[in-house]
């Protein structure tokens, strides 16, 4: 059996093109708020590799229903000669410039296209749109109405009331808004509509959770390897070539801006967002990773920093007492806990040290800074996390989130001690493991 | 669930407040108005806290009803003197309930130094209605008579033995919570009503109008909704009923298509404009806006098409 096709119509303006590109995870679909933007049908496949999980029909809206109308209605057709009605139109007026849009719409459908046919529920009812609905019941085929919600008002019941008539199943479903649930919600609600396709629709439903799932693992897999790299990234000179000490760190701190935006990059390829050229978020990620506001956004607050840097210290001051077999009467635990205390209060400020190496080379990093390995993090998964819920049918910029630091102290002692792993290049295959779940954790 | 019963209060808002604050005046009336035989009921506190101190703040929120009305949503003012109204019919029912049922003595106390024929004086004044039910006042005489002090035994001899006519501050009352509580609030909510209607008319004729004449004043065929008011002409609406505004005269040469702005133009009105184009000499198109208002892109979209197909027709907005 072939994949399932859907093809998308409705009045021109109601964000057909916006459920096309939404649905197939594709941000290359054509969309304005200028009616007549799309004027050709448009064919998009999801698919990975060669299996192709549904096919969409992006098409102009309707021109001329009224007209159309009328000319299926000649001869009053009985409901049995009614699809053949369609195709005759099509073979008629395929070349015709005045039923161009009707063409374009119609002859996916008859080509075997299930209808999915979209309403703006912001807006009123009205009996205008009547005959385009005539129109898709003489196409006989599957079909399920969507209602889309361009503005505020909400218009619902009356449309309801009205769709109900031609379309057995009716979905509220908001292109921009909708999460990867209302997406499988969606995908279900075709399931019913188009029982033919029912077995495909259910492996693709399975396909697309276990496609977000790999694209979640690969997410933390570049977030990690990226990490690393920054946290571990060492410069070294020979002290010939050094000629300043802010130059030197310029360069360090430019290299590791670098290996970032690869990293978001890689993201947002891993997403499919390939074609936007839109700005995850201007107010945060516009802030240069070494600022400031940097460090006050996506750091953590020196309360939290200070009771890590604690709680580790003590812990290595604990394990000297366990060595003494407690002799040392906890001294151990508590000097630990007080150097780690001091240290994170009154240390730790500068990002990087130079040090002058004996055998006349100049080396900088890696980074020292705990809180860095923090920033960074954070920056990664707020990123990601726009992303993963940003639908692909949004042209315009994200809208600042606020960061949403829920992590405990116990997992955020752990990932300061996988960081510190990490800077000095004495990771295990195991902490990779540990840093990846707990990335998978954060993203949404 | 929380959101349900939410939505569910927000759309029996009215009735929800009619019942909560009968219940509310019918509780507060009724605990003002207790009375074991051994005290009488202090006329005075009844007549502050369920007549005058509402209705000062009823006055108060005049202010608001002319002068800051924009800030404040006119729902919630129309809301509070729903609230009022059975607030104060809640009262009177608990007030008619007891003097039905029971023998209320009504009396007053103060510790200012006022006489009681100031203060009868004070209340013939306030009494607006003593022409219309001259047995709804209290009289000097009744006013002397139901004066008490707590100190030293309340009830006097003389009280007891004119009991009955202590009972007849109730009328007064009665009469007070009426015009002070119901009919006043009554005019204000009717006021209310009003300006929200002007409220919305406003919308469509003057401010949003200056707000249109300023994006769309590029279209050469652009006319005024007030140039297009002075006319003669007939109006049909093209899926929407003709807007009560436009005069509308049956035997005109002149045709005005209202049309939905919210909508985007298609092809199908266009070839209904050609057909009407036959019969008419003039047509003017006149886009109305969703609720009254127009949306500049949906304008944009309509006065760009016809601009695109450079037809012979003038634009009212």
């Amino acid at each position: 059996m072939s994949h399932p096709k859907f093809v998308v119509v409705g009045h021109p303006n109601k964000g057909k093109s916006s459920i096309v590109s939404t649905l197939s995870l594709d941000d290359s679909v054509a969309i304005s708020n200028r009616p007549g933007t799309t004027t050709k049908a448009r064919s998009f496949k999801l698919q990975k590799g060669d299996k192709i999980f549904y096919e969409l029909v992006d098409t102009p809206g309707f021109q001329r229903p009224r007209k159309v109308l009328k000319i299926l209605q000649e001869e009053n057709p009985s409901a049995k000669e009614r699809p053949q009605k369609v195709k005759e139109f099509l073979d008629k007026y395929c070349d015709s410039d005045e039923f161009r849009d009707e063409c374009e719409l119609l002859r996916p459908i008859m080509d075997g296209g299930g209808i999915i046919y979209v309403v703006d529920a912001s807006k009123p009812y009205s009996p205008e749109f009547e005959s385009e609905m005539e129109i898709l019941r003489y196409c006989a085929k599957p079909s399920i109405a969507i209602l889309n919600y361009i503005s505020e008002d909400d218009y619902t019941k009356e449309w309801e009331e009205v769709l109900g008539q031609y379309f057995r199943i009716i979905k509220p479903f908001n292109p921009l808004k909708a999460t990867f649930t209302e997406h499988i919600d969606l995908l279900e609600a075709l399931r019913h509509a188009a029982p033919m396709w029912d077995s495909e629709l259910k492996d693709a439903i399975k396909l697309l959770k276990e496609y977000r799932d790999e694209q979640k693992r690969e997410i933390a897999n570049i977030i990690t390897n990226a990490i690393i790299e920054i946290l571990s990234y060492k410069i070294s000179k020979s002290s010939h070539l050094f000629i300043n000490e802010e130059k030197l760190k310029d360069e360090f701190k430019e290299h590791i801006k670098d290996i970032e935006n690869r990293m978001f990059k890689q993201i947002k390829e891993c997403l499919n967002f390939k074609n936007s050229n839109f700005n995850i978020d201007k107010r945060d990620f516009d802030v240069e990773l070494f600022s400031k506001e940097s460090k006050e956004i996506f750091g953590l607050s020196e309360d939290k920093l200070t009771l890590i840097s604690t709680l580790s210290s003590a812990t290595a001051g604990g394990l000297i007492d366990l060595s003494v077999g407690g002799h040392s009467f906890f001294l151990g635990t508590i000097i630990g806990g007080a150097i780690g205390y001091i240290g994170a209060k009154y240390g730790y400020n500068e990002l990087a040290k130079i040090k002058f190496l004996s055998n006349n080379t100049v080396q900088i990093g890696p980074i020292e800074d705990i809180n860095f390995g923090f920033i960074i993090l954070n920056r990664a998964i707020e990123y990601a996390n726009r992303l993963l819920n940003r639908t692909h049918a949004i042209r315009y910029d994200n809208e600042t989130i606020a960061i949403n630091d829920n992590s405990s102290i116990k997992e955020l002692k752990k990932l300061s001690s996988i960081h510190k792993k990490f800077r000095e290049k004495k990771y295990s295959e195991d902490d990779i493991q540990n840093y990846k779940e707990i990335i998978l954790n954060l993203l949404k | 669930m929380l959101k349900s019963i939410y939505n569910l209060i927000a759309k029996y808002k009215e009735i929800a407040t009619i019942f909560i604050a009968f219940i509310i005046g019918f509780s507060v009336s009724s605990g003002l108005l207790f009375y074991s035989g051994k005290k009488l009921v202090n006329s005075l506190i009844y007549l502050a806290i369920v007549v005058f101190i509402p209705f000062i703040f009823s006055t108060l929120s005049l202010f608001t009803l002319f002068f800051k009305r924009k800030k404040y949503k006119l729902e919630s003012l129309k809301i509070s003197y729903i609230f009022g109204i059975f607030f104060s019919i809640g009262a009177i029912s608990s007030l008619l309930f007891l003097v039905v049922t029971q023998d209320l003595a009504f009396g007053w106390a103060t510790t200012l130094d006022i006489k009681p024929s100031e203060l009868s004086n004070l209340l013939d004044k306030i009494a607006i209605w003593k022409n219309f039910c001259p047995k709804c006042i209290v009289d000097e005489k009744l006013v002397e008579l139901s004066q008490f002090t707590r100190l030293g035994g309340a009830i006097t001899k003389e009280q007891i033995h004119n009991a009955k006519e202590l009972g007849n501050w109730w009328r007064y009352i009665a009469m007070a919570i009426l015009f002070y509580g119901v009919l006043y609030r009554a005019i204000l909510l009717f006021i209310a009503k009003i300006l929200q209607k002007e409220k919305t008319l406003k919308i469509v004729s003057d401010k949003n109008q200056e707000r249109i004449d300023e994006f769309s004043s590029e279209y050469k065929n652009r006319i005024s909704l007030q140039d297009l008011k002075s006319r003669e002409f007939k109006a049909i609406g093209y899926y929407i009923d003709v807007p009560k505004e436009l005069n509308s005269i049956d035997e005109s040469d002149n045709l005005v298509v209202v049309v939905k702005s919210w909508e985007p133009p298609i092809m199908d009105f266009f070839d209904y404009l050609e057909e009407l184009k036959k019969e008419y000499k003039k047509i003017t198109i006149y886009l109305v806006g969703l609720k009254g208002k127009a949306n500049k892109s949906d304008v944009d979209i309509w006065l760009r098409k016809l601009n695109e197909l450079n037809l012979d027709y003038e634009v009212a907005i």
